[in-house]
């Protein structure tokens, strides 16, 4: 049989047997997420792939974890002091917590996680992780982390120590070892409250209840169970035929009407991604877009409406600001651009841009990030059409990722270009977007805008940690950004996940989500 | 192969469009093909909505009187788009078939007539390009220029030279044994002369069929790189039609049987075009 075809009947005879099981014990059940790629490994504290943590992070654990509103809730610290001068903060550890081979967790694990594993060898380790500067640990039960000068990581929520940049791994098991070819970093042992059961390369990966879990009465499913489809549109039919109860990942906008009108599926938007903005930068270095009023014009002539309900079925929304308005820094009293072509025409007109025998006043390059995803060529499509409308001419040029960050990111050579934004769980990992960037680099500030108020203003962000005075920074700088209009933003990125509405607190938060515990996933 | 060489070209050609015509699929094809050609160059007249313009008609409605072949996820009209398209898909073909056609005869006369050092070089250029996967240079090229009809159209059109050059180089070697060709060197005529007076209208007919086999290769190499999304957004591609539709299979059945079918027919026609073209210049077949 060739490989494929085993690979079918595993999932077939994989299938029926946990749907068999499932039926057979009821209430908790198996719940089978479909995935979009194999994971390269099975230890967090390595690796920042969104795949490998969706799934270790059911096995491991991280200190203290971010509720919806981003709150700090405890994880592995039950709780925890912050000195005054925010240097030193005293955790203390849950209390007969035991690794998946009985081992008892202790603070000293806490210890060889941050310092010699994380800190160094987690891809966001050295720049979050760059203040910590020692784990003390008085008893099995403490353990005080030093820090050389304050951080916004380390200030609430404590971004620093959630699962996905600070999972705890056994010290006992790793050290002294390469971690990397460790085999227990792909086959874990974490305190989580999954068990890894079996890993086959290429078909799936079975986690199991963790009946010793400290959080008395959870999990409440007794099996999770990944399948690897890497193929969009079977993933999706597997979906369809009650084979997979979970897709997470990559689910087309085109998908959500027909599925979303079935009384079984539920459609989940992730409360949470209200980091992700999609919409256009421009290169403010040349003429016509130096002019602020060509900008202006632009802002005035898209309907972003017509964008979220073309492109995203309307599940999106129309953004305001480079902000999600979900975020506790998004500013609702941002300058906002409605649509209205005879303001767009009066505009560019002011700016000298008067339109040619043709009713074309000028042409421009507008550059398609292809790998933002589908949306983003039927963007720049709309867009086409909608510029037209105030005589301009937009000629669209879908790049793939690379050529993308090589043509604009490096050498500048665009006109108008996507933008696809995240601002991160805190908008100072995102601000990079919009400061002088000191050197070419992907995803930092292409666009030629410097504005050294604006590099003061996110400078400070980055450093304060008075959430109040933080919140008045980042707003001052949304008012400056949405005034000048180097970026266009036009829709919230809403990330629809598809779940079989036979199970229920499946899906919560994409940001915790990508370290969700499944916690309080059940069948109804 | 004596009596082959001196069949005189003229009366080969009449004899073989007679030939041509009698074969019932060939002369339906070549119907088809005037008419995607007469409706590429009258696309403004018959496409009753701009082909890229979102929005002319609700989105994903099915084929009415309206939209003839629906329209599809942003409103654009599927009928339009198609007869557009057929410039594009011409267009690509069209350049791709006459650059290995112009530059396969050059080279392929001209190291044929020649032979020797010139003939060896020629040979070994020829081959290195032959040896290129056609659709990975593609990609890499659409990836790294972005993607353009003409472009493509033209490195379609150079990746297929050797296929023609190689065909009428060994043509052309034999032609150059032949006794007419002989004569024409004896008058004193130029390699040129040569070439063009009595080798061109030998080697004509094998170039034309396997140039026009380029066409139709080169349109479905488009279409696969506008499937996977490589195609320039600013013109109607059937590929780039397929492509979209994908995500729709399930819901809108049109937006990939149009584009699809229009591939299908196009490049059929264009196969048995060319089969009729061999068999029109097979003198075996043409004497029977």
């Amino acid at each position: 049989m060739s490989d494929a075809g085993r690979r079918i009947l595993t999932l077939i005879v994989g299938s029926l047997l946990f749907g068999s099981i499932a039926m057979a014990q009821g209430g908790g059940g198996t719940l089978r997420i479909g995935l979009n790629s194999e994971p390269i490994t099975l230890n967090p504290a390595i690796t920042n792939n969104q795949i490998d943590v969706f799934v270790s992070a059911k096995v491991y654990e991280g200190l203290i974890y971010v509720d919806e509103d981003m709150n700090p809730v405890p994880g592995l610290a039950r709780s925890w002091e912050v000195s005054d001068d925010g240097l030193t903060i005293t955790l203390q550890l849950q209390q007969g917590v035991r690794w998946h081979d009985g081992v008892p967790f202790t603070s000293a694990d806490v210890k060889f996680s941050l310092e010699d594993v994380v800190k160094t060898k987690h891809p966001l380790g050295p720049s979050q992780l760059a203040v910590l500067e020692s784990v003390e640990t008085p008893d099995d039960e403490t353990a005080i982390l030093h820090l050389s000068g304050p951080s916004i990581f380390f200030a609430s929520p404590y971004l620093a120590l959630n699962a996905s940049t600070a999972p705890i791994i056994p010290k006992h098991l790793f050290e002294g070892t390469d971690i990397a070819t460790n085999p227990v970093s792909s086959n874990p042992v974490g305190t989580g409250p999954f068990r890894f059961e079996e890993w086959v390369r290429g078909s799936h990966i079975v986690l199991v209840r963790n009946d010793d879990y400290w959080a008395a009465g959870l999990p409440l499913l007794d099996q999770v169970v990944y399948l690897v489809i890497p193929d969009a549109s079977t993933r999706l039919l597997a979906f369809e035929n009650g084979e997979i109860d979970y897709l997470p990942f990559g689910v087309p906008y085109s998908a959500l009407g027909r599925l979303g009108a079935r009384p079984d599926v539920d459609v989940i938007r992730f409360r949470d991604t209200r980091y992700q903005i999609h919409g256009l930068y421009f290169n403010v270095r040349n003429e016509p877009f130096s002019n602020p009023l060509v900008r202006q014009a632009i802002a005035h002539a898209i309907d972003k409406q017509a964008i979220v309900d073309n492109v995203t079925f309307g599940y999106d929304r129309v953004a305001n600001s480079i902000q999600q308005s979900g975020s506790v820094f998004y500013n609702p009293g941002v300058p906002t651009y409605d649509l209205d072509l005879t303001t767009a025409a009066a505009l560019l007109d002011q700016a000298g841009l008067t339109p040619g025998a043709n009713g074309i006043r000028f042409e421009t390059v507008f550059t398609v990030d292809l790998g933002a995803g589908e949306t983003a060529l039927k963007t720049a499509e709309l867009l086409r059409d909608q510029l037209a409308k105030v005589g301009i001419a937009l000629k669209i040029v879908p790049l793939e990722r690379a050529t993308f960050l090589q043509t604009v990111y490096q050498n500048y050579d665009f006109e108008v270009a996507t933008f696809y934004g995240t601002m991160g769980p805190d908008p100072s990992v995102g601000s990079k977007w919009f400061v002088t960037p000191s050197a070419p680099a992907s995803f930092v500030n292409p666009t030629g805008y410097s504005n050294p108020k604006i590099d003061d203003l996110l400078g400070e962000f980055a450093v304060q940690t008075d959430q109040n005075r933080r919140r008045e920074l980042f707003n001052e700088a949304q008012d400056i950004l949405l005034t000048d209009l180097p970026y266009i933003p036009i829709r919230e990125d809403s990330w629809p996940v598809l779940v079989s509405s036979r199970f229920t607190g499946v899906a919560t938060d994409m940001f915790a989500g990508k370290a969700d515990r499944l916690l309080n996933a059940a069948r109804r | 192969m004596a009596s082959r060489v001196s069949t005189i070209p003229r009366r080969q050609w009449t004899h073989g469009l007679r030939h041509f015509t009698s074969s019932k699929l060939a002369g339906i094809s070549a119907a088809i093909l005037v008419l995607v050609v007469i409706i590429a160059l009258a696309a403004p007249l018959i496409a009753p909505y701009p082909p890229l313009q979102t929005g002319v008609s609700p989105a994903l409605i099915p084929p009415s009187t309206t939209n003839l072949f629906g329209t599809d996820d942003l409103g654009r009209d599927g009928f339009s788009a198609i007869v557009f398209g057929a410039r594009t898909a011409l267009t690509v073909g069209g350049i791709a078939g006459f650059v290995a056609f112009a530059v396969g005869i050059l080279l392929g006369c001209w190291g044929g007539l020649r032979g020797g050092r010139v003939d060896d070089f020629l040979m070994r250029v020829v081959e290195a390009f032959q040896v290129l996967p056609v659709f990975f240079v593609m990609l890499v090229i659409a990836s790294v220029f972005g993607p353009s009809t003409e472009v493509t159209a033209l490195v379609l059109g150079l990746l297929a030279v050797p296929s023609v050059a190689r065909l009428v180089r060994a043509e052309a070697l034999a032609l150059r044994e032949a006794d007419y060709v002989a004569a024409g060197y004896a008058l004193g005529n130029t390699h040129l002369t040569v070439a063009f007076r009595h080798v061109l209208p030998g080697v004509l007919g094998t170039a034309l069929t396997v140039s026009s086999l380029e066409v139709a290769s080169a349109i479905l190499t488009e279409a696969g790189l506008s499937f996977l999304g490589f195609s320039d957004s600013n013109v109607a591609s059937w590929g780039a039609m397929l492509n979209n539709s994908r995500q729709f299979l399930s819901s809108a059945w049109w937006m990939a049987v149009f584009p699809g079918a229009a591939i299908a027919v196009v490049v059929l026609s264009i196969n048995s075009v060319a089969e009729g073209l061999a068999n029109m210049t097979n003198p075996r077949l043409v004497q029977r």
